[in-house]
């Protein structure tokens, strides 16, 4: 077991071995050109746009949570809830969407030019979201739940009598924020804002979208449009570089966390009701980002794909990337959680530092963005392709072509790579909630480790495992940079039809696929909701929440 | 700095829920008061009105003469000068232990909040930990700088809700004692929260016992205990032998033998024998004992008597003990016999 899990994390880090043996190679002479040309602008955009966003969403979530807990308002509730809906929508189908309702010709400008009884294209000073500036706002809109989930399960379950007892000390309403709850939030807005910056680092199709140059979209024209694989595989190493100093960033942010409270019993402290002014600022503040990251984007598709189909019909090929896209998602689902369990339940069993050790670097694969995964891939596929190639050449005497690149293997394998971590997290948490004398019973009434495993950790493991099977389904659906560089020739996915009609501008092509994915994207939303409208269950739980793993653990 | 307390008819309720119900009391400057019940009695939610961490349905609060909430009046909890420490002591964890302290010290000047926040610490004899972090604690510690932070601010009155009951037994006698001593020397005014009836006899001045939203009674410990006003409150004080009777002309007549029962109207009773009231001797009611318990300082005896349909708990000094199975004839101290009307009974 410990041996396995071992050999496991090796072939989940094994593409980042692969990246440095590819960069080695050397880019034939286009170095210099990328070190002059590319890298500087690239990896300037990047900066900018992490340091963006990361600002935008540990406001936009921290002040929500805050606003959530602290005070009370009409719809309080249903916008708990709501605030989490622009977690369905991927970047790239918000940047598509605002692109064309922001268009000179697009609804929002039409509207505007007659309400102030203007003609004409491109006579309003409407700033173009075609730009850093926008695509910072764009991608803020739907990353910022990943701060605001877990700070306000933070402010819910801990800070309750912290509060109180500073206000028993004299300390006000802004004290409190400024001196408890906002020092306590720290590691959860720490937590939130890198998954947010490594879904920024990873993203291709919004940045690419609103013209954008950041490391992932230099990585992918270098490779498809340069054919320069080396190249690539050396910007990637940059982009790399950047993910680890986040990581870094993220435990510095969190360090000293073990401070966890012991609050056992934690009421709410009593939030104040909002009138007048404030209630109105109140109702914007929590209304917009639903707006903006789901309500809008959202019509806005439901609106182009009806007018598609009340033209056109439905897209023929739309059953064969519905098919295509739920295949790879649930092999690459399956695989994640095979996976992740395996990892997991060695650390239980074992008890062993070297299983622990294998669990966190098998786990690394989350903050590796796409599009260095894929390149690092590519050259083990590469060998191991052609060593097959050749052994059923010789075995059967017919050429058998690429098997795993043209099967959509490696595909597979690059999505348990990348979301491993969260079938990982979903099952370790699932597990500390079970009593190590669990183990101890089933093995004293004479059960095997493995019959302990079929018939007592499985059994109660069912609700973690499913939760966690949704959620990398869905982030496999969603998945767009690996997707874009791993699939078969000419085998179209929801998200990479999508891709290509945004690319060709023929926006409302792509409107039906968008769609679905965001439809498809809203199921862990609406698990995701209703747990936390089950503060009880939250309050029985004894380990403080990281979004996804109490999500998984929780769940019915 | 010590200030008496009035609580004058509170009301406060949660949706169709009746935590505390026409609820007056006072409390005397320097004295300290406990709020016994039993979970869910409405003490706590109380102890949090005073606080200002609730606001009252109705009714209202005075300190040192100055109302904390009244009609049309709400003090919010930072401008009523009241400490309060809290059952999990909620220390936070991203403070250290000199910063806790001085959390509520921050009106005075940095080097004068230094200054006291050290000498609180000094008092409760943990100033060599000024620089640790709460969780680096146990438990008993926790609990004085939970005190002293409360302390700090020289509040009118020291609130504390179930200040013991999170350290295991042996801990909370001397914590408990301890914290009893600084708050006299303090001269604070308290109102503890507890459910535990010994606990409260050991620290209160007066004890008000609450029952279903309501004040029971209030009185010294030993008012409680030897005079207790109803069967409720004579049962929370003590493990008592209940045995039916009827009340005729002032006497109540019972299986074990007849009782006085004065200001008694005629009808159903229950006779309560506190247990060590019973005693063997060679007069008396007839009895078999059924089994014999030692705990150290005394033994517990029980012993069934014809014509009861429950076995009578008796309390001895140890030694001499009857075998169990042993006929022996049983006696009942008139100062131990407390006689109340059946319950459903007026």
């Amino acid at each position: 077991m410990l041996l396995a899990s071992c050999l496991l994390a090796c072939a989940l880090v094994a593409p980042v071995a692969g990246l440095v043996a590819i960069a080695a190679e050397g880019s034939g002479g286009a170095w210099p050109h990328l070190l002059n040309y590319v890298l500087p602008g690239a990896v300037r955009d990047t900066l900018i746009l992490l340091t963006g966003v990361g600002c935008l969403v540990i406001a936009m979530g921290t002040g929500l949570a805050w606003l959530m807990t602290a005070y009370e308002f009409p719809g309080r509730r249903i916008f708990e809830w709501a605030l989490l809906l622009p977690l369905a929508v991927p970047t790239y189908i918000i940047a598509y969407a605002w692109l064309d309702l922001l268009h000179p010709v697009g609804p929002v400008q039409d509207a505007l030019r007659a309400l102030l009884g203007v003609t004409g294209a491109g006579v309003l000073p409407v700033p173009d979201v075609r730009s850093m500036g926008g695509c910072i706002l764009l991608l803020s809109f739907v990353l910022y739940p990943y701060v605001f989930m877990p700070t306000r399960a933070l402010f819910l379950m801990q800070a309750g009598g912290l509060l109180e007892a500073a206000r028993m000390l004299g300390a006000g309403r802004r004290g409190v924020f400024f001196r408890v709850a906002l020092p306590l939030a720290r590691p959860a807005i720490a937590l939130g804002a890198s998954l947010a910056l490594m879904e920024t680092l990873n993203d291709i199709g919004a940045s690419e979208f609103l013209g954008v140059r950041t490391l992932s979209v230099s990585i992918y024209a270098t490779w498809v449009n340069r054919s320069n694989l080396p190249g690539a595989a050396q910007i990637a190493l940059a982009l790399m570089a950047l993910a680890v100093a986040l990581i870094l960033i993220e435990r510095w942010a969190r360090r000293r966390q073990r401070y966890v409270s012991q609050t056992q019993r934690a009421p709410r402290a009593r939030p104040v009701r909002l009138k007048g002014w404030a209630l109105a600022g109140a109702l914007t503040a929590a209304s917009l980002p639903v707006l903006i990251g789901f309500v809008f984007p959202a019509l806005y598709l439901v609106a182009q794909a009806w007018r598609r189909i009340a033209f056109a019909g439905l897209p023929h090929d739309l059953g064969e990337q519905i098919r295509n896209t739920v295949t790879l998602s649930a092999f690459g689902t399956l695989a994640a959680l095979c996976a992740g369990f395996m990892l997991a339940y060695a650390v239980r069993i074992t008890r062993a530092p070297l299983a622990a050790a294998s669990l966190r670097v098998g786990s690394l694969g989350y903050a590796i963005p796409g599009t260095v995964l894929a390149i690092g891939l590519l050259p083990g596929l590469m060998e191991l392709d052609g060593a097959l190639a050749d052994a059923i050449d010789w075995a059967l005497g017919g050429t058998a072509g690429l098997i795993l690149s043209g099967s959509g293997a490696a595909l597979v394998y690059a999505y348990a790579t990348r979301f491993v971590a969260i079938s990982a997290g979903g099952v370790e948490a699932g597990l500390s909630k079970l009593s190590p004398s669990l183990d101890c019973a089933a093995r004293a009434l004479g059960e095997t480790a493995g019959g302990a495993l079929r018939r007592v950790h499985l059994p109660l493991l069912r609700p973690a495992l499913g939760a966690a099977a949704l959620l990398v389904f869905v982030d496999c659906m969603k998945e767009l940079p690996m997707t874009l560089l791993l699939r078969p020739l000419n085998y179209e996915t929801l998200a990479t039809h999508l891709y290509g009609e945004a690319a060709r501008g023929t926006y409302e092509d792509g409107a039906v696929a968008a769609l679905c994915i965001v439809l498809v994207g809203l199921a862990p939303v609406i698990l995701l909701g209703r747990l936390s409208r089950r503060p009880s269950l939250a309050h029985a739980a004894p380990n403080p929440p990281a979004p996804i793993p109490s999500a998984v653990a929780a769940s019915p | 700095m010590t200030a008496r307390l009035e609580i004058r008819d509170v009301h406060q309720s949660f949706g169709a829920v009746v935590a505390v119900e026409a609820l007056s009391l006072t409390v005397e400057p320097g004295e300290i008061v406990c709020l016994l019940g039993q979970s869910g009695c409405g003490k706590t939610t109380l102890l949090r009105v005073v606080a200002g961490l609730e606001s009252p349905d109705r009714g209202s609060v005075l300190l040192g003469g100055r109302a904390l909430v009244g009609p049309g009046l709400f003090l919010p909890p930072e401008q009523r000068g009241v400490g309060m420490v809290f059952q999990d002591y909620a220390l936070f964890p991203h403070l250290t232990i000199l910063e806790n302290i001085r959390f509520g010290l921050s009106r005075l000047d940095p080097a004068k909040a230094q200054a006291t926040a050290l000498q609180a610490l000094e008092r409760v004899g943990l100033a060599h930990a000024a620089n640790d972090y709460p969780h680096t604690l146990s438990g008993g510690q926790q609990q004085r700088v939970a005190l002293a932070r409360a302390l700090a601010p020289r509040p009118g009155l020291l609130l504390m809700d179930e200040p013991f009951s999170n350290l295991d037994q042996r801990l909370r006698e001397r914590v408990r004692g301890q914290t009893m001593e600084l708050l006299r020397e303090n001269g604070a005014t308290g109102l503890v929260v507890t459910h535990d009836p010994v606990e409260a006899m050991l620290i209160a001045d007066r004890i008000a016992l609450m029952q279903q939203g309501r004040l029971v009674q209030m009185g010294a410990p030993e008012d409680l205990y030897e005079r207790p006003g109803t069967l409720f409150a004579a049962r929370y004080f003590c493990d008592l032998n209940e045995i039916p009777g009827v009340v005729r002309s002032a006497r109540a007549s019972t299986a074990l033998g007849d009782f006085d029962a004065p200001g008694l109207t005629d009808g159903p009773c229950v006779v309560c024998i506190r247990p060590q009231a019973l005693s063997f001797g060679a007069q008396g009611r007839e009895a078999v004992t059924i089994n014999r318990r030692f705990i150290g300082e005394a033994q517990l005896i029980a012993c069934a008597v014809e014509g009861l349909a429950a076995p009578l708990e008796a309390r001895l000094p140890p030694g001499g003990a009857p075998v169990a199975g042993g006929s022996v004839r049983l006696s009942v101290a008139a100062s131990g016999v407390l006689v109340f009307p059946a319950p459903g009974r007026g």
